[in-house]
């Protein structure tokens, strides 16, 4: 039987019932904010490479954990993250090598691109800190950027959770939610490849 | 500092704990149907704050701020894509340090004052010498801006002196299309880019510039597609990592390179001889030196003004292999092929900037690749609305809104007749450009320095102006001399002001820009300015309302009525004046649309303003059908889309300056710059931007990401230079040139790659000023100064 004629009525009992169920609320990132200062303050490369490799430790923790330590490189949800390493000038295309398909070395991970393959990655994602230049001050400055949402929404325990984002930019699911992905935002059935099919936006996407 | 930022990090995040747990109670209540996992965030469009590409942007707006931004799916131009700072031009409004009062220099110091006090300040600058004073703009003023500038001076006070930071950016190429097709502003548009089979990029940098348009073309290559990039520059970029080719050339002699082409394609019998002889005619400059529109010649007079640029004597001038230039050739004589070139400062900050762009221009002419899908010329402008306030406007020295100039009679009276202005009241005589207004402002009035105040708006002159120490600096201590600056953030230009007036920003108003591409684009305000920053249209109709209760005569019109009369939706008379009831009715809709008639004479008709809030811009000329819709245009001057060509003709420039539907081809000759490396300065300095920040970064570096990635200005020096003076990556060094010194980190390797013998320093960092180097020279016909090139030296600091 095909699967999606079993999901399809999950869905519509879904947008049917309109129940929130399971959500798990966000929490601050408190914490997190004093790590990432301090992580700009090391300086040496040995304390930047031990920085960065709790950074890059293999997906563990909770749900809560992985949203902080994603907001940590990018000024809102919906933001292109920064790079998190310094990268070698005059070669954009070596971002594919890690990035393509996500990669795993060691404790590092390099997230697979969740967008289709678009070729001038600088244009968007430049460096968290310049290698080139030493201490930096900057003015400050009180833009609060979107944090993200919460969980996706279940009708009953059991139905697959509605996305609590939009799919711009965000096309490849694997990238946050299959292996290379986020803890607490992994998916346990990276198999199925078809993900709209059970997996329903609850965001209008577009300005009317 | 650190310390600081982080207290403030960690209050936003504790104030965002709040806002979060009420979404959390608060989405168990509500129904899927109506769930929004933000909830509470309104989105609306608005273009990108900063370059001409004119991305479309929706602002994510909660509790009265902004608190995101996405890539608009709707925009034709960037189909939902955006770079690095249209991502974060939410964050431009939030700097700490924003103005949000005015401030006036007593005894030394910027206290703060009322603006009543302020607009009073200024009337009575204007009474004491009303030809001494002048309005400095910007392409970055939304449309409404830069009309009431324009009204302003051309209209208020006559004197003609009214001019932009758009002279130093895109005056080349208003003269490049004005010579060639008798009126200014691009004929193709963007959707060449997703035609093209070759695309070349002159003296330009679109992977950092213009990154949404150069990824149009790259990332139809990821999906298939094959196009050709050649990149022709002065420095190896970020561009020329995706070039399919790379030609380097020596400064200045590109327009070598583009009469090489010429004398190929006559000599092999390559050009499009039906095309030229349906559409063009040729011209060149008189003996009496450079000229706008030139002296008809003859074809067999062009054909003998090329016969010197054979591939060889170009491979001696410039530097580019003669196989290059038969390359070159070879791809414009190839008609099957459709070529789009691109084009921004490199080609426009030239001493012989018009020269170059109508050589451009004449090449595609000559190989007849013009007016189809994909294959012409497409220049990009560096500012949201260069072209839509400044060049359709005309808030230049010279010109009035929709093409015309003060020097024509009739042009003069149409506009009188338009404003309602006593006959004659319009000055014939223009006034100062750029280059010229900030030197007679910094010459001594006893000496003839007859500018004695500057309004600037929207605009950092105090760095981004030439050679700094004379058109800037020397105004310093000159008592009867009057600097007013409206801006959103301190800048080194504030620093230097006598009043400092403090604006509101992008969405903090409404707004409309047009872009490179002939588009006009509309916003609506979407949040307030902060503290008591005010809108620029509502400071300068504040200035003129208190010049004409003063009883000023430039601010009546002929039946003495105020000349910034504005209406309301009922056609009643409006207080535009009084701030508190400014957003009581839509001031920009009705500006636009008093504007809007001037564009008709030139063909030139943008699209009703209602128009403008259902879409994401329409590029003119905009005709209404008999359907009652609006239809815009992509390809002027092509029969199969433009609606004001002449039944039967496949291209009809009908604005030609012959009045004979024919462009001009221009025969000009390769001429030496005015500086070059000498053994005390042995090396070619050029400048320009990059990627992360913005112009002079006075709004991008107070963008924490964007600061953290690109804090501070640095030069580029070649490898083999680097070597020979013992100078590593990251030492400081100190580079000199005629006019002043640097000192600043040396980046070997990095980013760009200057060629041996040449350096390469951005102009964005407002402790490094790399305008105290540059030199002032300019473009005999377009006033536009060269800050690509001079000679320079650098040594270990």
């Amino acid at each position: 039987m095909n699967t999606r004629l079993v999901f399809i009525p999950l869905i519509c009992t879904a947008l049917v019932a309109g129940v929130a169920s399971t959500s798990v609320s966000w929490s601050p990132p408190t914490a997190s904010s004093e790590r990432m200062s301090m992580e700009r303050l090391l300086t040496t490369p040995q304390e930047a490479d031990d920085v960065s490799s709790r950074r890059f430790s293999k997906p563990q923790g909770t749900r809560n954990d992985s949203l902080e330590s994603r907001m940590e490189n990018r000024s809102f949800d919906g933001a292109p993250p920064m790079m998190s390493h310094a990268m070698s000038f005059g070669d954009n295309k070596s971002c594919l090598d890690c990035h393509g398909k996500g990669f795993t070395m060691g404790k590092r991970i390099a997230r697979a691109m969740p967008h289709a393959q678009l070729e001038n990655c600088t244009q968007c994602h430049i460096e968290q800190e310049s290698d080139m230049f030493g201490e930096v001050t900057v003015v400050t400055n009180y833009f609060d950027g979107l944090l993200p949402p919460e969980g996706g929404t279940r009708s009953f325990e059991g139905a697959p959770p509605t996305m609590p984002h939009g799919l711009l930019m965000r096309t490849n699911c694997l990238s946050c939610h299959g292996s290379t992905g986020y803890a607490g935002l992994q998916t346990d059935h990276p198999e199925r490849r078809n993900c709209t099919q059970c997996h329903s936006m609850a965001t209008p996407l577009f300005v009317p | 500092m650190i310390d600081r930022r982080s207290f403030v990090k960690h209050a936003a995040l504790t104030a965002a704990t709040a806002a979060a747990l009420q979404r959390a109670t608060h989405a168990k209540c509500i129904s899927l149907n109506q769930f929004e996992p933000n909830t509470g965030v309104k989105w609306d469009k608005a273009p990108c704050r900063f370059c001409g590409t004119g991305c479309h942007v929706e602002v994510g707006v909660k509790d009265g701020k902004v608190v995101a931004v996405r890539g608009d799916q709707k925009a034709e131009v960037n189909k939902g894509l955006l770079c690095v700072k249209g991502y974060h031009v939410g964050s431009i409004l939030y700097g700490e340090d924003r103005l949000t009062t005015p401030l006036l220099r007593k005894n030394g110091k910027l206290v703060p004052i009322t603006w009543d006090e302020a607009i009073d300040v200024i009337a009575e600058r204007v009474e004491t010498d009303p030809n001494g004073f002048a309005i400095y703009g910007s392409g970055q003023w939304t449309i409404p801006e830069g009309y009431v500038c324009q009204k302003f001076i051309k209209a208020g006070l006559a004197n003609n002196h009214i001019d932009p930071n758009a002279r130093l950016c895109m005056a080349s190429a208003v003269t490049g299309f004005l010579g060639t097709y008798g009126v200014d502003e691009p004929a193709s548009c963007y959707d060449d880019l997703d035609e093209c089979d070759v695309l070349i990029t002159w003296g330009n940098n679109p992977a950092e510039m213009h990154p949404v348009l150069y990824s149009r073309v790259l990332d139809r290559r990821s999906r298939g597609d094959k196009v050709e990039i050649i990149d022709i520059g002065t420095r190896r970029t970020r561009t020329t990592d995706f070039a399919d080719k790379y030609i380097n050339f020596n400064p200045h002699s590109d327009l070598a390179i583009a009469n090489g082409i010429a004398h190929l394609l006559i000599k092999n019998g390559t050009w499009d001889k039906k095309f030229v002889e349906e559409n063009c005619a040729f011209r060149a400059d008189p003996a009496s030196g450079p000229s706008l529109f030139g002296d008809a010649i003859t074809f067999d007079e062009y054909k003998k003004g090329l016969e010197p640029y054979t591939p060889k004597y170009v491979e001696e001038i410039s530097g580019v292999p003669a196989e290059d230039i038969v390359m070159l050739a070879e791809r414009f004589g190839n008609p099957n092929l459709k070529i789009t070139s691109l084009w921004c400062m490199g080609m426009n900050q030239h001493t012989r900037g018009t020269a170059m762009n109508t050589l451009l221009h004449a090449v595609h002419l000559l190989s007849g690749h013009f007016g189809k899908p994909g294959d012409g010329p497409q220049s990009l402008t560096g500012q949201p609305s260069a072209c839509g306030t400044v060049r359709e406007i005309g808030t230049l020295a010279h010109a009035l809104p929709g093409g015309r100039i003060v020097k024509l009679e009739p042009h003069r009276t149409a506009c009188e007749e338009m404003w309602n202005l006593p006959k004659g009241r319009i000055n014939a005589k223009p006034g100062y450009h750029t280059v010229k207004m900030w030197e007679q402002f910094c010459k001594p009035t006893a000496e003839g320095g007859d500018i004695s105040t500057i309004w600037v708006q929207v605009t950092n002159p105090g760095q981004s102006l030439p050679n700094l120490d004379k058109l800037f600096n020397a105004k310093n201590g000159q008592k009867d001399k009057f600097l007013i600056v409206s801006d959103v953030y301190p800048t080194v230009t504030t620093e230097q002001a006598d009043l400092v007036l403090p604006s509101s920003m992008w969405v903090e108003k409404n707004g409309i820009f047009g872009n490179s591409e002939r588009r006009t684009q509309q916003w609506f305000k979407q949040v307030n300015p902060p503290g008591d920053a005010r809108d620029d249209v509502w400071q300068v109709i504040a200035v003129a309302k208190e010049l004409y209760d003063r009883d000023f005569a430039g601010m009546k019109d002929k039946d003495g009525k105020f000349l910034f009369t504005v209406l309301d939706e009922n056609g009643k008379p409006f207080p535009a004046w009084n701030w508190d009831k400014y957003y009581d009715t839509n001031v920009d809709k009705y500006l636009y649309e008093e504007y809007r008639p001037f564009t008709f004479a030139k063909k030139k008709n943008v699209a009703p303003y209602d128009e403008l809030v259902k879409t994401r811009g329409l590029r003119w000329p905009v005709v209404q059908q008999p359907d009652g819709s609006w239809r815009e245009t992509r390809y002027r001057f092509s029969g199969f889309d433009d609606p004001f060509v002449e039944e039967g003709r496949e291209i009809d420039f009908y604005n030609s300056k012959t009045k004979n539907h024919r462009a001009q081809i221009w025969s000009r000759p390769y001429v030496a710059p005015p500086e070059v490396p000498t053994p005390e300065f042995p090396l070619w300095l050029c400048t320009g931007r990059v990627l992360e920040q913005w112009h002079t970064g006075s709004m991008t570096n107070r963008v924490e990401e964007i600061r953290r990635a690109m804090p501070e200005a640095y030069v580029e020096i070649n490898k083999a230079d680097a070597q020979k003076l013992g100078i590593r990556s990251g030492n400081m060094v100190t580079v000199s040139t005629k006019r002043g010194d640097l000192t600043l980190p040396a980046w070997i390797g990095g980013r760009g790659e200057p060629p041996k013998g040449s350096m390469f320093i951005p102009f964005f960092d407002d402790k490094r000023l790399v305008n105290n180097l540059t030199l002032d020279a300019f473009c005999p016909i377009s006033k536009q100064p060269d800050y690509k090139k001079c000679a320079a030296k650098v040594a270990k600091a």
